[in-house]
Order: structure tokens, then C-alpha cells, then sequence
């Protein structure tokens, strides 16, 4: 929608949008800090934003750290994505009953629609449930449990203004301005201890939740200064990814004996698909009840790294870490590509702050292209 | 567009309130077992309501034992049976273990098929060659049948099966019956025994050697079903010979779980397999499949 329709809002006003949508039988989720990090939860206040707080990330490390103005969404991203809230780490597929016949009374669990507002999605985080939206829905067969979620998701964006140095969004064309994918989209105007947001409207929806409050039309020096803050973002993403034919490249390059160099260094813990908020697989568990007549299949989370992934009759297919590490970056940046006409990648840095040794992708394809540039990484480690 | 929803008095993104059917299984009972080998079993199974599926030769179904879980197993009956679909299973797990053991009268799950079958239909070249090996003699089964129905389409029509010993040659009584409605059968087996008098290594021993089989492979198209590890030679093999790539096609396994190319697990390059194969051409999957644990 043509940002004509852009409107300010104070925090007063942002404490409405939250009653707006909690008076329209919404849960609300934004961003606060728990467990020293700034993590996603339901949240009925301005109060619990994160004021007074930043993250510094780089290979292995995160943490928090104070800053002195009234900026609530000065931070790049925590750990999470809202990958759990729209396609749970678990959740129950079927229950399966032996009837007293012999027979079996199979019935599917319906996703219960629930209403909830995402409160300080990024735009990288955008990309992500777009991406996410192309594999578990635009597929042949939707996924019901996610298509529910999704269906039901009231997204209200909030653009960058702290990148980290892990980010890379700039590189993936998903950041750090949002440009589509949302119903809402703020971004914060800080000045000392004051804080205005410039809303701009994406849909229908967030029309109706936005005509609930009161609101004032952008002045010119806002809608500047709303364009400054994501410039001036844009001009701190240092990090790089080039993907110029990046597909055939790393095609090419399947036996590249960077890959035993990397799986030197992997765990293979598989923390990196955990954060990356664009990682789908699962894994379908049944678990049988003690009288062994009941049956509830449950869809969890999977991981590339584990070695039950692969499994096949003889044994697991990729049996050493090389060639899982190898299978979760040619998937993410190659083979998704072919998949699903898209990268797996937005671009986020989760992998690299995540990882416990601090392995960063972007510097495994620069060597794998001849093209590494370390003194163009700040915060790297021992690459 | 979709109603507006009642509680939030929003517009839904989109309106989908129709569950994946292929994500629900079907209890099928099963009406026989047929023991084929040592650890090897064909399950004959029918829905315990509604019509059988249509299916492609070769196309994969998740079979289920009540409270053990699924395994991928390609249908292997004849498409002219319409009274049932049989499974072959080998017991090498938990799962197939369980399916193997479900009685007479009892009941399995079903979901699928799934996949893309052999193109049959498409072959433009003057001869077919099947190549199995293994338990890999399953999933070509109903397509055996098929070419043998269509045998005048093709001057040469030939089956090479090789399996590790004598006693663990699948169908004995299907290669005996496809012989005398010409098919060229040809056996071979890893390690003989004081019985056999038939050949003795590798199915490429048996591809165009003198001892071997003899065909215009410069107009031939060869589907390939077995171990991984042996399709890889057999394929290399056949292009040595003159078989141009995207005359070869093979019919992969990977792990698979949700047969609706949502779950990630069945991933060769950019490949899913419930999704793209499990029969794929060799023009477009050879990079991928040489390369070893990918």
C-alpha cells in the first residue's frame, strides 16, 4: 500500500494498537528480555519492550547490552524466530484407537485457531514466513497445523535500525526495510528519551485494527527521518554473501575439501537449524499409550545434523558430519533454490551467533570462491 | 475471499479449512501373506472401506503397523489385479519387522501413493532393458508386466536381475512365467552354490559382454531399481556402452516420512523424493547421486 497512508503514533498510541488488538480477542507477542536475551512472549504493555537494551552479536556470541536512550526495538534479533508460534516444534497429527473389532478408528487433530499478534517482526523475519508460507502451504498437500497458524497471524513489522554484525540481509534482498508480507509496519523514531513510530499499512486487516485508535498523519520530517533510520541500517550491514550463481557454484563444488575443514569444526549439534527461522523439517513420532490400544502421532522438529535423519535400512545415509553440514548449506543457499525457486536464506546471522564455535556461512562459500575478505568481518574469530 | 472470522472480526489471510488427505492413513486389512524369502514377505492388502488407489508402477506408499510407526514401501502387484495391492518387505527394522508380522485378517495403515512412476508411456527407443537388483526387483514388478503386455512396441525386451545368492532371488515364479511370454531374462548372483548353474556376478558383468546381453544400446532406455551403490556402476556402465544419460532412469530411496514434501527428510540435491521420484533420470540426478552421502 502506498505509504500515503502512513500515520505516527506515540507510545501511548502503541499501547492502544495492543488494546486495539487484544479488544479483538488477539494474544499479543513482542519482544523482552528474558534469560539474558530479548526473546518473543505474549505481552499486555509497552512496559515489557525491551527499553534500555541492545544485543552485540558475532561467531558464537550474543549478548546484551544496555544503551542509555527510549528505543524499545534497538536490537537486531534474539534467538528465536517466530518460526515456534506458526510451526510448533511439536504438535499432534493423529490419535489411532484399536476398537474392540480388531480394527483401526483413525482421527485427525484439528489446529485450534488461534488469534495472535506478532508485535517487532523484522523484515528478514518476514522473508522468513514467506518462505516458510511457499513450502509448508504453496506446496500439493498444505500443512494443516501451519496453514491455521499463519491463517491467523496478525503481523505488525518493525523496521531495523540496529543491525548486528552477523546480519546479512542487505545481501539476501530481505532487509532492512519491510516492504511487503506485513499488516502493519512500524518504524521507530528515536530522539533521547522520546519515541515516535511511523506506521505504514500492508493489508485490509491492518487497516480495520488501525482505524480502532487514534492516530496523526505523518509529518514530512518523520516520514525523513523513518527513511534515515533505515538507511542509515543499511549502511551498517558490512557482512556479505554473494550469490551470484550461487546454485551452480556450490553444485559444482559438492567435493570441495572445505567441507572436511568445516566438519573439523561443526558439532554437528544442530543449534543452526534450531535458530534459522527458515529450517521446516520434522520428524513424525508415534508414542503408544501403556494398554498398547492407543496411538497419537506427533509431528516434532528434525534436524539435518542428527543421524537419524537419514536413516535407511543398512544405517544412516550421511553418517559423517561432513556431509551434514554439507547438506544443510547446499540445501539453504543451493538446492532450495530448485525447490522452491528461492533461497533458504534471509539473511538473519542466527547460524553464526548460535553456533557454539562460531562457523559462519558466509565465510564457508567466500573460501569455497577463492573470495574470502576477513579483514571485511568485523568480530571474526578463528576462520 | 474467506468469511471474516467472527471473534477478531478480521479477514483471514487466506480461507483453507480442508485437512492434506495424504497426511491421513487408512487401515487396509490384509487378506494374505506370502512368505518369498527367508525375511522376506508380500503383504496383500485391501482398504477395510471404499475403492483401492489408483497407482503408478513404482510409486511408494507409507505403510503402517499400529503403535510401531511407517515405512516406505513401492507397491508391487500387477496393475490388472484390481483385487488387491501386494507389498514386499524385507524385515530390517523395527517397522518392517511389525509388518511383516501382521496376521491374516489384521490391519495395516496406508498413505499414498506417492510419487512419480516409470515414464513407460514416453520411451521412444526400439529396446527396454529392466535392471533390478535385490529386493530392487519389487518396485519393477507391475512395470514388468506392463512392458510384456506392450512387447511388440519394442524388438528387444529384457530383464537383468541380480541378487546375492540363489535362494534370495525374488518372484521365481514370475520370472518363469515372464520368460515364456518373451522376456528376455537374464540372472545372475553374487556367490553361487552347488546348484546353480547360472551366471556368477555382477548385473554389469551381464551388459554387454559376450556372455552377456547383446542389444542396440545405442537405442535402448534402462530403468534401474536396486542398491545405491549398484545403480551407480550399472549406470556408469550403460553410458560406457552408448546409453545416452537421459535414456537412464532409476528409482530412489531416501528416508521418508511424510510423502507430502513437507517434512525434509527425503532430500537427494534438489530432489525430494516423495515429491520428484522416486523415479528420476539420470541426466538430471547423476551429478548428485555420485556423489558419495549426499
Amino acid at each position: 500500500m502506498a505509504t500515503s497512508t502512513a500515520v505516527s503514533l506515540g507510545l501511548d498510541g502503541l499501547q492502544n494498537l495492543i488494546n486495539a488488538l487484544g479488544g479483538r480477542g488477539y494474544e499479543v507477542f513482542g519482544p523482552q528480555v528474558q534469560n539474558g536475551v530479548i526473546a518473543h512472549d505474549r505481552l499486555t504493555s509497552v512496559a515489557d519492550l525491551p527499553l534500555g537494551w541492545t544485543d552485540e552479536q558475532q561467531g558464537g556470541r550474543y549478548r546484551l547490552v544496555p544503551r542509555e536512550d527510549g528505543a524499545r526495538f534497538g536490537y537486531a534479533v534474539g534467538p528465536q524466530s517466530w518460526k515456534e508460534l506458526l510451526h510448533p516444534s511439536r504438535s499432534p497429527v493423529w490419535t489411532m484407537r484399536r476398537t474392540e473389532t480388531g480394527d483401526l478408528d483413525v482421527r485427525m487433530h484439528e489446529p485450534e485457531p488461534l488469534l495472535r499478534a506478532f508485535l517487532g517482526v523484522r523484515p528478514c523475519e518476514l522473508a522468513a514466513i514467506a518462505k516458510q508460507d511457499r513450502v509448508l502451504l504453496e506446496g500439493p498437500h498444505p500443512d494443516p497445523v501451519y496453514g491455521t497458524n499463519r491463517d491467523h497471524a496478525f503481523l505488525i513489522a518493525v523496521n531495523c535500525g540496529d543491525p548486528a554484525s552477523t546480519c546479512f540481509c542487505t545481501s539476501m534482498g530481505t532487509g532492512p526495510e519491510a516492504k511487503s508480507g506485513f499488516d502493519l509496519a512500524l518504524t521507530e523514531l528515536v530522539d533521547g528519551a522520546d519515541v515516535r513510530y511511523v506506521v505504514e499499512v500492508g493489508s485490509d486487516r491492518g487497516a480495520d485494527v488501525l482505524a480502532d485508535i487514534a492516530t496523526s498523519p505523518t509529518s514530512p520530517t518523520e516520514q525523513q527521518a523513518a527513511r534515515g533510520v533505515v538507511e542509515n541500517a543499511a549502511s551498517r550491514i558490512v557482512r556479505k554473501l554473494d550469490t551470484n550463481g550461487i546454485k551452480d557454484h556450490l553444485y559444482d563444488n559438492l567435493e570441495n575439501p572445505r567441507w572436511d575443514d568445516v566438519a573439523e569444526r561443526c558439532l554437528s549439534c544442530g543449534n543452526c537449524t534450531l535458530a534459522c527461522p527458515t529450517c521446516f523439517c520434522t520428524n513424525l513420532e508415534d508414542v503408544t499409550d501403556l494398554s498398547g490400544d492407543i496411538t497419537d502421532r506427533w509431528r516434532v522438529w528434525d534436524s539435518c545434523f542428527s543421524l537419524e535423519f537419514s536413516h535407511l535400512g543398512d544405517g544412516p545415509h550421511r553418517s559423517s558430519t561432513k556431509s551434514r553440514y554439507r547438506q544443510w548449506l547446499v540445501h539453504k543457499l543451493a538446492s532450495w533454490i530448485d525447490q522452491f525457486d528461492e533461497s533458504g536464506c534471509v539473511g538473519c546471522g542466527r547460524c553464526i551467533t548460535w553456533c557454539p564455535v562460531g562457523i559462519d556461512l558466509t565465510i564457508e562459500v567466500a573460501e569455497m570462491r577463492g573470495t574470502v575478505q576477513r579483514e571485511r568481518i568485523p568480530g571474526h574469530g578463528t576462520n | 475471499m474467506a468469511p471474516t472470522d467472527s471473534k477478531s472480526g478480521l479477514v483471514p489471510v487466506r480461507d483453507r479449512s480442508e485437512l492434506s488427505p495424504l497426511l491421513v492413513p487408512r487401515p487396509f486389512r490384509v487378506i494374505d501373506r506370502i512368505q518369498e524369502l527367508d525375511d522376506t514377505f508380500s503383504l496383500h492388502v485391501v482398504p477395510v472401506e471404499g475403492e483401492l488407489p489408483a497407482f503408478r508402477p513404482a510409486q511408494v506408499s507409507m505403510l503402517g503397523a499400529f503403535g510401531v510407526g511407517e515405512a516406505a514401501i513401492s507397491i508391487s502387484s500387477p496393475l490388472s489385479t484390481r483385487s488387491h495391492h501386494a507389498y514386499t518387505i524385507r524385515r530390517a527394522g523395527p517397522i518392517t519387522r511389525a509388518l511383516t508380522e501382521v496376521p491374516i485378517g489384521g490391519v495395516v495403515t496406508v498413505r499414498g501413493p506417492f510419487g512419480e512412476g516409470w515414464p513407460l508411456d514416453t520411451i521412444a527407443t526400439k529396446n527396454l532393458v529392466i535392471i533390478g537388483g535385490g529386493l530392487g526387483i519389487a518396485p519393477l514388478r507391475a512395470l514388468i508386466d506392463l512392458a510384456i503386455e506392450e512387447r511388440s512396441r519394442f524388438d528387444d525386451l529384457a530383464l537383468v536381475y541380480g541378487a546375492k545368492r540363489p535362494d534370495l532371488i525374488l518372484y521365481q515364479g514370475d520370472l518363469d512365467r515372464w520368460s515364456e511370454l518373451g522376456l528376455d531374462v537374464r540372472l545372475t548372483v553374487d556367490q553361487g552354490d552347488d546348484a546353480w548353474a547360472g551366471s556368477v556376478g555382477l548385473v554389469t558383468d551381464l551388459l554387454g559382454t559376450p556372455a552377456g546381453l547383446g542389444v542396440d544400446w545405442t537405442d535402448t532406455t534402462v530403468f534401474i531399481c536396486g542398491p545405491d551403490v549398484m545403480m551407480h556402476f550399472t549406470a556408469l556402465a550403460l553410458h560406457e556402452l552408448g546409453v545416452p544419460e537421459n535414456r537412464l532412469w532409476l528409482t530412489l530411496e531416501r528416508n521418508m516420512q511424510c510423502g507430502n514434501a513437507l517434512c525434509g527428510h527425503c532430500q537427494l540435491g534438489p530432489f525430494l523424493i516423495c515429491r520428484d521420484g522416486p523415479v528420476v533420470n539420470y541426466a538430471d540426478v547423476g551429478r548428485f547421486h555420485r556423489v558419495r552421502e549426499l
